[in-house]
């Protein structure tokens, strides 16, 4: 068995810390008891093979998807995505309105309300993302309110749009929510120095625990 | 502020309010005043959980707390947060900062037509969804 401690398990500790602090204040606001969890992630070379990196895209992330995207600037520039089925959306987004919809078909037509509960979810879980990421190697940013569009299949071409971007921060998350488990994944689409920045600063930490 | 400014947010159907850092209401527009009957005069320099004390919860706190700090631009819907602001109407609030003056720019904006609408929507697809049923026991 390997006990050495990777960069992927020190960002994936890192992200488990703002993901709590988010799903605390989530819990407050829709007043149900949130849970969420980053078990993997994956820094991929976006630029070295694009099509590969479509195999990273967790199993679960099938059929039509929601995504709330923001984007940061200054020191370190990038966009950081949430991916959700949109099918499990519906589910979420009806246990945050208190609604029981069992009498209405299985629906993916979201209105605008609904974009707006996942643009409020969106912004709080990737700003606390963001952020713990900013405070880890020291830098500030300045953000965007996140947008929302709903795309029909998974292509990572449509999460980077962007080829300015040569790595991407592949975190699987799961939110469950009253024992309903929805999982999901954020992409962090960052430039090269930016990412440069961020391994250097968590390969000085990994040195320390494999000595 | 300078009166150009001044009367285009007072123009526009979108409360507005600014806030200095130690959270004190520096600016209102007349649509504010509409939505809370409170107005210039009545909020310029008071805080801005005493005039809205249902903003003052943990979260908001912290958020706003956010904001300052580390520059965070928030969005808060109507769809969970029903009574920000004591109306009828139903607003979604955006928070950020504005960097060069240190302060903080609250929009409110009234998506009440836009669930009245979905309200409608959604009564008539149940309505349908009954029928379909009726329809299949025959």
């Amino acid at each position: 068995m390997n006990d050495r401690v990777t960069k992927e398990d020190i960002l994936k500790e890192l992200f488990n810390i703002s993901v709590g602090q988010s799903a605390s204040l989530l819990s407050e606001v829709i007043e149900k008891r949130i849970l969420l969890n980053v078990p993997e992630v994956r820094v991929i070379n976006y630029k070295e093979n694009p099509s590969e990196c479509n195999s990273y895209i967790p199993k679960v992330i099938e059929g039509a998807l929601m995504i709330s995207s923001i984007s940061f600037k200054e020191e370190l520039a990038g966009k950081a995505s949430l991916v959700f089925p949109a099918e499990k959306m519906r589910t979420f987004i009806n246990l945050c309105m208190h609604e029981n919809t069992d009498f209405i078909p299985y629906d993916l037509n979201f209105t605008e309300v609904d974009f707006d509960i996942v643009k409020e979810i969106g912004n709080l879980v990737l700003n606390s993302i963001i952020g713990e990421l900013g405070n880890f190697i020291n830098v500030k940013f300045n953000y965007t309110i996140p947008e929302i569009k709903v795309i029909n299949e998974m292509n990572i071409d449509k999460v980077v749009e962007d080829e300015d971007y040569t790595y991407i921060l592949m975190l699987y998350i799961t939110f469950n929510i009253e024992d309903t488990e929805i999982d999901g994944a954020i992409t962090i689409n960052l430039k090269l120095k930016s990412l440069d920045e961020l391994l250097n600063k968590i390969g000085i930490i990994e040195e320390g625990f494999n000595e | 502020m300078n009166s150009l400014l001044h009367n285009t947010l007072n123009c526009i159907n979108e409360g507005i309010v600014l806030l200095n850092e130690k959270l004190e209401i520096i600016f209102w527009n007349d649509y504010m005043e509409y939505l809370t009957k409170l107005n210039l005069d009545a909020v310029i320099g008071k805080n801005i959980y005493d005039i809205l004390p249902n903003l003052d919860k943990r979260y908001f706190r912290h958020s706003i707390d956010d904001i300052l700090r580390n520059g965070y631009s928030m969005f808060f819907s109507a769809a969970i947060h029903k009574k920000i602001i004591e109306t009828d109407r139903r607003l979604n609030l955006k928070i950020r900062r504005i960097e060069e003056e240190n302060s903080i720019l609250f929009e409110f904006t009234d998506v009440t037509n836009q669930f009245l609408r979905i309200d409608q929507l959604k009564d008539y697809v149940k309505e349908l969804y009954m029928l379909n049923e009726k329809l299949k026991e025959k």
